[in-house]
């Protein structure tokens, strides 16, 4: 099944924001927070369908994303909701568990086909453009060939992050970071 | 996380490939085997 062959509404990908889940002891460093989707490096991520078909008519697997269903790689239009979102789920995660110290957010790059929200998109493709880390974050990776851990902190995660994926990454607090300036040849619609 | 009311359905085609490029492995200078010889261009000229 292929989307309908139309010419492109735009020709630059749109800039959205995003949070990540950082999980070093696989071989990427990135995933979803439903841990779902895989973030590789230097490679765009494609959004897979996950859905359940409901009825036995309905059982098509189809490309992502589509209007009728929430499959698509997610993304929020707006910087202030997305640090409002990395707050609340460090401050008051879900189930009452401990507090989520692993997360980073930032700004990703969506194109392809593309499902527009209120308040955000879902994406057929994206990639990481800057990464926010947080001065709280901490996680523990394993060390490779040996099966022992190590704590890493934020500037050491904003390096990984960048050396892997080969984009900027910076540390600080959510609510002090202003919207970059987007270069030519992306965009941000309706800001 | 709450994204609203989807609105419209939009495709983009990006000119220029979003995603970076991968990082050119190093690839060693070979070793010279033997010492260079310098040959005058011209030498009969000289």
């Amino acid at each position: 099944m292929t989307f309908t062959s139309n010419a492109p509404d735009y020709i630059e990908p749109i800039v959205g924001y995003r949070v990540w889940r950082f999980c070093e002891a696989r071989i990427n460093l990135l995933h979803s927070l439903s841990l779902r989707e895989i973030w590789c490096a230097r490679q765009a991520a494609e959004a897979v369908c996950f859905a359940l078909p409901l009825t036995s008519k309905d059982n098509r697997s189809h490309l992502a994303p589509t209007r009728d269903c929430s499959c698509g790689i997610w993304a929020i239009r707006n910087q202030r909701r997305a640090a409002r979102l990395m707050t609340s789920l460090v401050q008051r995660p879900l189930m009452h568990l401990a507090p989520i110290v692993n997360l980073v957010w930032g700004e990703v790059v969506l194109w392809g086909h593309v499902i527009e929200h209120q308040h955000g998109y879902r994406a057929q493709y994206a990639y990481p453009r800057l990464f926010y880390v947080p001065t709280h974050f901490r996680t523990l990776v394993v060390e490779p060939g040996v099966s022992r851990t190590r704590r890493v902190r934020a500037p050491e995660a904003a390096q990984m992050l960048s050396d892997f994926y080969g984009v900027e990454a910076v540390v600080g607090e959510a609510r002090r970071f202003r919207p970059r300036a987007v270069p030519p040849g992306q965009q941000r619609l309706f800001e | 996380m709450d994204i609203g009311k989807p609105q419209r359905e939009i495709v983009i085609e990006p000119v220029e490939e979003p995603v970076p490029a991968t990082a050119p492995e190093s690839v060693p200078e070979p070793e010279p085997t033997e010492e260079p010889v310098c040959e005058p261009a011209n030498s009969e000229a000289a």
